[in-house]
């Protein structure tokens, strides 16, 4: 890859080490045969010679008591940042899966306690209320298990849309590490009264094993690789430059960032360790093709978050973890290629626009954006396209206006020939669906549309 | 919102389904099969099997008439159905009927009490254990006055269930005199074993 940009950046060569990654159906089928396993559990200890109403009640409260318990810890496994599901499936769609199931295994958590106190009570001829009574005194750990189920419910009701949107983002994220908490105040009951569990040896090692696993692929990649990461390539602020009024970009230096293989397209999580913000990372795509000496990242301040950033002193030292997302050049599956960005999401659209590999007339990039004082690396753009004879198309305006190219089929007359283009998508949600739609109404396959969501 | 309705539905269905594989047809009610081991059980108090064709034999009329004493218990039982007390009688009273008086006819001069415990059974429901559960019986002349079983105390669920069905099933026990008794609904399990460890301590009184 050739640099086209003036100036003495040192361009590394050669491809990016060939990574392994995980495809999402084949983690969809992974988690589901695990589900299997954990009902074979319940099937195989249960004799077939239910029929009281206690006991199915008692029986389908196991039931959503193992699924509880089982999907919990796979959400741990979504948010742990192991690369090859960063890799092979994204981002923001691990974030989305971690959502739903934890909106699943607060459901099911609670389901699981109502049909246990119900058929308890049921079978044993009390009151529900004398029957929660003993189950709170009487039953080993379930009273910690309980405080657990009351986290799990906090945690579920502050992080519904309604709750986030009144929150600061600060005060959400420390409330959703109670989920730790909730994790092990419950575990010992699932061994000291799951019957499952409470005489079976070889089960309650296998849960043990699976928890474990998790926890140890946890704090490998959360805590241990960003830190040797820091230690290895000493990363710092090297600059902060601004780009057109509420955008700016800041440069970073380190040594050996070849060793990253990070690739144009890809985001790091930064964590920039200042006093009020060192405990925060925030998702930063590369606006330029990485160096084995400087990153840079653009920035729209939009939050209390990236306006503290355009503040940021140089010499303030940085751990990047990463580098994570799909949005690579590895997608590509045909000769011409279209670039569609909407507002900032031009970010990781610049870096690949400079180094995509594409010949003359097959490359072009459509930048869509509400206001001109949102249009960033105007010159950088023009001259790259004139470098490599790309084609950039700026398209400024109101959605539904002129400039709008997703309305009707318009999307074809402003890129000829687009049904035989690969495009990498990029922006803020709506303008995505709008694209989306769009593509679609003018013949682009959907294998052929590669995006990446910058609100996870 | 829709999907989470979606969701809850299949769920719920899914739970249905697993559930319904586990559900025994309800026309098996267990308590025919508690105490069946040995379908139609010889009576609880009869020690000396020997005596028991004895019983049949009806040399009856005849012992009846010298043995008036002992034939208290009898007056419970017809001979014909269950020949619980007479046996005492049989035994006692080799049938010498010329011999109307003299002869003590019950040797057992004092009431025979004996206490048999049955083996420990585990209370299982398919591979999950609870622990043991051990019937204990006191038999004073030949007849169940009292049934004590221990409670499996490996989990408190387990101690709930046995302290509420136990009881039940100790005094069925008493009520019936045979290993014949209704499980209690809601410890299905916990019925059967105590059915189990009740027959082997019948079977170990009969001995």
């Amino acid at each position: 890859m050739t640099s086209v940009l003036p100036g003495d950046r040192i361009r590394r060569a050669g491809l990016p080490a060939s990574r392994r990654s995980v495809r999402p159906d084949l983690l969809l089928f992974a988690m589901t045969l695990g589900a299997a396993l954990v009902l074979a559990l319940w099937w195989i200890d249960t004799p077939a010679t239910i029929n009281t109403w206690g006991e199915w009640l008692t029986d389908a409260g196991r039931i959503t008591g193992l699924l509880a318990g089982y999907v919990i810890v796979l959400l741990l496994l979504l948010m742990a940042r192991v690369p090859a599901l960063e890799r092979g499936i994204g981002a923001d769609r691990l974030a989305r899966w971690h959502s739903m199931g934890g909106r699943y295994t607060v459901s099911l958590s609670v389901a699981h306690t109502l049909l246990i106190i119900w058929g308890y009570a049921v079978t044993a001829h009390e009151s529900l209320v004398t029957q929660t009574g003993a189950l709170l005194t009487k039953y080993a750990d379930v009273m910690m298990a309980t405080v657990a189920l009351g986290l799990l419910v906090m945690v579920a009701a502050v992080s519904m849309r309604a709750a986030r949107a009144r929150m600061r983002y600060e005060t959400w994220y420390h409330l959703h590490f109670y989920t730790y908490l909730a994790i092990a105040l419950s575990f010992s009951h699932e061994f000291a009264t799951g019957v499952d569990f409470s005489t079976n040896q070889s089960a309650r090692v296998a849960w043990s094993a699976l928890y474990l696993a998790v926890a140890a692929l946890l704090v490998w990649y959360r805590f241990v690789v960003p830190v040797r990461a820091m230690v290895r390539h000493r990363m710092v602020v090297s600059g902060v430059f601004a780009e057109t009024p509420g955008i700016f970009s800041v440069q970073i230096a380190g040594r050996h960032l070849d060793e990253l293989h990070a690739e144009a397209g890809q985001f790091f999580r930064w964590r920039f360790l200042t006093r009020d913000h060192w405990w925060q990372s925030h998702p930063y795509s590369l606006s330029a093709p990485p160096s084995d000496r400087l990153l840079r990242i653009t920035v729209k301040a939009l939050g209390d978050h990236s306006h503290d950033l355009s503040n940021v002193g140089k010499g303030t030292r940085v751990i990047a973890e990463g580098p994570y997302g799909a949005l690579t050049q590895s997608r590509r599956t045909r000769r011409r290629v279209l670039l569609l960005a909407g507002g900032i999401g031009v970010t990781p659209l610049r870096a690949l626009f400079e180094t995509l590999p594409a010949g003359p007339g097959e490359l072009t990039l459509l930048y869509r954006a509400a206001f001109e004082v949102d249009v960033v690396f105007r010159r950088e753009l023009d001259t790259i396209a004139a470098a490599r004879g790309a084609r950039v198309i700026y398209l400024v305006g109101p959605q539904g206006g002129d400039a709008d190219p997703f309305t009707g089929r318009r999307l074809a007359t402003v890129v000829p020939g687009i049904s035989e283009h690969d495009v990498y998508l990029c922006g803020p949600p709506r303008m995505m669906d709008a694209a989306s739609a769009a593509l679609r109404r003018v013949g682009v396959p959907r294998r052929n549309v590669h995006t990446e969501s910058f609100e996870f | 919102m829709r999907r989470f309705v979606a969701v809850f539905v299949a769920t719920v269905a899914g739970l249905v389904v697993l559930l319904s594989f586990k559900t025994a047809p309800t026309k098996t009610p267990p308590a025919a099969a508690l105490g069946s081991a040995t379908p139609g059980s010889p009576p609880v108090s009869s020690p000396p099997a020997s005596s028991a064709p004895a019983v049949a034999s009806s040399a009856e009329p005849v012992i009846s008439s010298a043995a008036p004493a002992s034939s208290a218990p009898a007056a419970t039982a017809t001979p014909t159905p269950t020949p619980t007390p007479t046996p005492t009688r049989t035994t006692a009273a080799t049938p010498t009927p010329s011999k109307t008086s003299a002869k003590p006819a019950p040797s057992t001069p004092a009431p025979t009490t004996k206490t048999v415990t049955g083996a420990s059974v585990v209370v299982s429901e398919g591979r999950r254990e609870y622990g043991l559960i051990t019937v204990q019986l006191t038999i004073v002349n030949s007849k169940i006055t009292k049934a004590v079983a221990s409670e499996p105390t490996a989990d408190e669920r387990s101690r709930e269930i046995a302290s509420f069905s136990i009881p039940v099933l100790d005094r069925e026990v008493v009520s019936s005199q045979t290993a014949q008794i209704d499980a209690v609904s809601g410890a299905t399990i916990t019925s059967g074993a105590y059915a189990q460890s009740l027959q082997s301590a019948i079977d170990k009184a009969k001995a």
